[in-house]
């Protein structure tokens, strides 16, 4: 008889897998793409969804409504802050070879 | 457990060796940082979360802007060229695999050490409650914070602020008329972010504040948040929000200043140094405690400025 509890937490390991999987994409990515803005790109979506899967497992797996707003809230600051920070990488870049060209 | 533990040691000791050995700055700074996040781990172990907390937010937070600033400021690097890199030879699978092996180590350490030092603060929190009742007894005072902050470790806690203060004075006199320039805008996403996120930074740190574990470790955690909340502000260029620097000076003598007018209640009333009436234990701890907090969170970020004041300004 399969229980409730263990259900989820199969759930929970699913999630974390996926998302340690997304973040080891977006690592490669940002070590094996050649120019900056590829590699913005790895970083800035495949982390961001790695985090957002291994923030849900977490918060399946404590199974508290409390620490699934805070882990909400953490995946929302995250969100912005790896686009504010790529955004700034990518115009730095942008100068940078303008004013090399 | 004691094969994580050994583990753990020989990690510091590697990236210790790791944050001295390199020829380059930068390198260098990396393994600091990287040492920095396994010490974390190591309080951890020991079952100190507030000191794994503080080493989190300071050692990693705060020391790597400002290691990071201070490492791109240096002179270049003596040592040869490094190789240009070859991607076509077949055979090197090896290095190639360190290279890409590494940085997924490093990040899955960093990524476990948070979630630790997360689902550890979870479960820790109410240890205190359970030791500190007993050891109440011979002080005379009855809030827990109260006795942490101002009887047990009273002296450590106003000298680390003294510490933080002369350093925040010694920038102030090294570079005191070139903290005046402000940051060139990197873009509106950014300064619009950090407008967004700045709210959140301050519950955060006033939250660290007011519900931190401890009663000291909860003022310094509270400074390093919004020390680096005034640093993101700085390097946006974020113009509407107010210019926190001329308060700077003020904000430093304010931690240390109120926390030795507090101390001085105690003989004021006919007690000893820093012992007062435990009926003002609260109202004291909580004056002192924020005092505390907007003087470290001023020392951190003039330490911030002091090193960011020759570059990158633009007058």
């Amino acid at each position: 008889m399969v229980s409730l509890e263990l259900l989820r937490e199969i759930g929970a390991a699913l999630l974390l897998i996926t998302g340690a999987f997304f973040f080891t994409a977006g690592t490669v990515g940002l070590i094996r793409f050649p120019d900056v803005r590829s590699r913005l790109h790895a970083l800035a979506k495949a982390d961001t969804l790695g985090l957002g899967l291994v923030l849900l497992g977490v918060g399946v797996l404590l199974g508290s409504w409390t620490a699934g707003v805070v882990l909400l809230a953490t995946w929302i600051l995250a969100l912005g802050a790896a686009s504010a920070s790529a955004h700034v990488l990518a115009r730095l870049e942008r100068e940078q070879r303008e004013g090399a060209s | 457990m004691t094969v994580v533990d050994l583990a753990l040691g020989l990690a510091v000791v590697v990236t210790a060796g790791a944050a001295l050995l390199p020829r380059r700055r930068m390198t260098m700074v990396m393994g600091f940082l990287v040492m920095a996040v396994i010490m974390a781990l190591v309080w951890l172990r020991l079952g100190s979360v507030d000191v794994a907390l503080a080493e989190t937010a300071l050692g990693t937070g705060l020391l790597s802007a400002i290691l990071v600033l201070l490492a791109r400021g240096g002179p270049a690097p003596q040592g040869p060229e490094e190789p240009p890199r070859d991607d076509g030879a077949a055979g090197r699978w090896l290095p190639r695999l360190a290279r890409a092996g590494a940085p997924v180590l490093a990040w899955a350490v960093v990524t476990g050490v948070f979630m630790k030092v997360w689902l550890e603060v979870e479960r820790l929190l109410p240890a205190w409650e359970e030791t500190l009742p007993a050891a109440m007894g011979p002080t005379g005072v009855e809030h827990e914070v109260t006795a942490v902050l101002l009887t047990f470790r009273s002296y450590d806690t106003l000298l680390e602020s003294a510490v933080l203060m002369l350093a925040g004075v010694a920038v102030l006199a090294v570079t005191g008329t070139e903290l005046g320039g402000r940051t060139a805008s990197p873009g509106t996403t950014m300064s619009w972010w950090t407008r967004v996120s700045a709210p959140a930074l301050v519950v955060v740190g006033l939250w660290l504040l007011f519900a931190g574990s401890s009663g000291s470790g909860g003022a310094f955690q509270a400074g390093a948040v919004l020390a680096g909340l005034m640093m993101l502000a700085d390097a946006s260029g974020a113009r509407s929000l107010p210019d926190l620097r001329r308060a700077m000076p003020w904000g430093l003598a304010a931690g240390v200043l109120v926390f030795l007018a507090a101390a001085a209640l105690g003989p004021m009333t006919g007690r000893g140094w820093l012992d007062w009436e435990p009926s003002w234990g609260f109202p004291v701890i909580l004056t002192v405690e924020i005092a505390l907090t907007v003087g470290i969170a001023a020392a951190l970020h003039l330490l911030y400025l002091g090193v960011r004041a020759r570059r990158e300004v633009v007058a």
